[in-house]
């Protein structure tokens, strides 16, 4: 079984979203002391940013590349609630 | 009015709230089917699903482990907003195909989707007891975390063992009348509270005086090795966490079975999509509470890591009437997600016993004939009491911090996360890989923790199980794949 649209179909979204975590993780930021950026260090602060990034295109990804195919708010009100 | 008295007061209003739901979710129902028990009918909405994710992903282990992560391990524990948005990346993967079957196929746990995609009892039996091993675990975690926040923060007004006992009956009550129904519906309170009490935790965090950007300048001269950028073992723990969180969060089978229990796709996608947001107004504020323990707490040694919150919002209580609110509202927010978390673990555990152990057994029994439904969603009630009894006497006698328990449990769940997420990825994946992957990661994944060797070069022993099972699975069913090629055409 498969949706309509799946974010499957899209692989961008998940090389866009590794790579974003990838930079996330502050291989390298330099071992000296950092500057306080956003009330934290500058490493921190950017692996937030980077962190958001995630959120909106994930965010993005369930409202606009996601489409099962069910035909309206209620496709799911079968009813299965008779006993077997 | 003490602040102890006033937590007292506060959670005995609470609990009276949550009873008051259950017995309208009882009203509601509309058959003793399991899907009506187990799935509210399968009518959930984007609201309520949204909330009842959210209660149940952010747990204990969020609001009282972190904070004491963060003291522990300083700045670098940043990475658990990353770690907690990774699980929704993963139902992206997995969601979609997920829910198109479930519609199809009607599934109620996610025994049913191992059988209806590989038709192996073996793999669906090891797998689903892997999921159970996991969960009862987390639910573990979450009967010890209502128990030492209700102490500490009562002023042991309400001692430990009471905390257990008392929440674990309000939890039974309301999920034996209501089921699904009433666990989404008091997940609403919950995660609304625990929004407020998340507000009342920033406030009391800036009217306390200590500005974040102080704090940072107090570790990077004070505790340079919490601010400073961490060293690369620690690094690969940051990138490890992220794959072990995310892939073994998605399939919590507590949070499949939303999945199956939305009303529409839509409803779904909607609630995905606010998921993907909860880390940074859930997961950012408790680190930054952790954080601004450093300077405060500086001059207490040896401070336990579950004690990190308990202690702050004592301290802040004490300082102004609308403080002493602020920190009431948050303490109240706590033990409601805490709650919320082990509502939805117990209704789960419940339906794989009723429904994938006890089911076949009845129909066994029956020689083929038809069972009712209700006689199993019976059996589920039985099994939750019996389920929450045993768990609420092993917490009475706690040895070991939350986030170890949640450690361990995610070393467990993550070998799940193979078969779920190539399973629905790759039509090629086949039962028998699948199991000997299962079996091959657990172990070695079981085995390095019980050596000792909980990470290896900074990765964690059930991330590399999750490897070695995922490449048994891959390559085997390579192996069959011309096989099924040939009897395809």
């Amino acid at each position: 079984m498969r949706p309509r649209r799946d974010p499957l179909d899209h692989p961008w979204l998940f090389g866009t979203i590794a790579a974003l975590y990838a930079v996330s993780i502050p291989w390298w930021f330099g071992s000296e002391r950092p500057s306080v950026v956003l009330g934290m260090p500058s490493w921190a602060a950017f692996a937030l940013l980077a962190t958001f990034a995630v959120s909106v295109l994930t965010a993005l990804a369930c409202l606009r590349l996601w489409d099962d195919g069910e035909a309206s708010d209620g496709a799911c009100r079968r009813d299965d609630n008779a006993e077997s | 009015m003490s602040f102890g008295t006033a937590v007292t007061a506060a959670l005995a209003a609470y609990v009276a709230v949550l009873a008051f739901v259950g017995l309208r979710a009882r009203a509601a129902r509309t058959s003793g089917s399991l899907a009506d028990f187990y799935l509210a009918g399968r009518r959930l909405g984007p609201v309520v699903l949204a909330f009842t994710l959210y209660a149940t992903q952010y747990s204990g282990n969020t609001l009282v482990g972190y904070p004491g992560e963060a003291y522990r391990m300083g700045f670098s524990w940043v990475m658990s907003v990353g770690f907690m948005l990774a699980v929704v990346v993963v139902y992206l993967v997995i969601a979609p195909r997920l829910r198109a079957a479930s519609v199809r196929h009607r599934f109620v746990t996610p025994a049913d989707w191992l059988d209806a995609r590989f038709g192996s009892p073996a793999l669906t039996r090891v797998t689903n007891l892997l999921m159970a091993a996991a969960i009862v675990n987390y639910l573990l975690a979450q009967l010890m975390a209502m128990g030492h926040v209700v102490a500490g923060l009562s002023d042991g007004f309400i001692p430990y063992a009471a905390g257990v006992l008392v929440l674990a009956a309000a939890i039974l009550g309301y999920e034996l009348l209501g089921g699904l129904r009433a666990v989404a519906w008091t997940d609403c309170l919950q995660g609304g509270l625990l929004a407020i009490g998340l507000f009342g935790l920033l406030t009391a965090t800036f009217l306390s005086g200590d500005g974040l950007a102080a704090a940072a300048d107090w570790v990077l001269e004070n505790e340079p090795a919490k601010g400073f950028r961490p060293p690369g073992p620690v690094l690969a723990t940051w990138a490890s966490t992220i794959l072990l969180i995310g892939f073994s969060g998605a399939v919590y089978p507590q949070a499949i079975q939303r999945v199956f229990a939305a009303r529409s796709g839509r409803s779904l996608r909607q609630a995905l999509a606010f998921m993907s947001f909860m880390p940074f107004l859930t997961t950012l504020p408790v680190f930054m509470v952790g954080i601004l323990a450093l300077p405060r707490l500086a001059g207490f040694e040896g401070i336990a890591a579950d004690q990190v919150l308990p202690s702050l919002l004592r301290d802040w209580a004490g300082e102004s009437p609308w403080m002493f609110a602020m920190c009431l509202v948050t303490v109240v927010g706590v033990i409601a997600a805490i709650m919320s978390t082990a509502d939805s673990v117990l209704l789960t555990l419940s339906s794989m016993l009723a429904k994938d152990l006890a089911g076949p057994f009845l129909r066994w029994r029956a020689a083929g004939a038809a069972v009712a439904e209700s006689r199993i969603t019976g059996i589920g009630k039985i099994a939750s009491l019996a389920i929450m009894g045993v768990l609420a006497a092993v917490a009475l006698t706690p040895r070991i911090s939350l986030w170890g328990l949640l450690e361990l449990k995610m070393e467990l769940l993550v070998q799940a996360a193979p078969v779920f997420v190539l399973g629905l990825t790759w039509s090629g994946l086949r039962a028998r890989p699948a199991l000997a992957g299962v079996i091959a990661g657990t172990l070695l994944a079981a085995g390095l923790t019980l050596a000792g060797y909980h990470r290896i070069a900074g990765l964690h022993a059930g991330l590399l199980g999750a490897m070695l099972n995922a490449l048994v699975a891959a390559a085997g069913s390579l192996a069959f794949w011309p096989r099924v090629r040939a009897a395809g055409k």
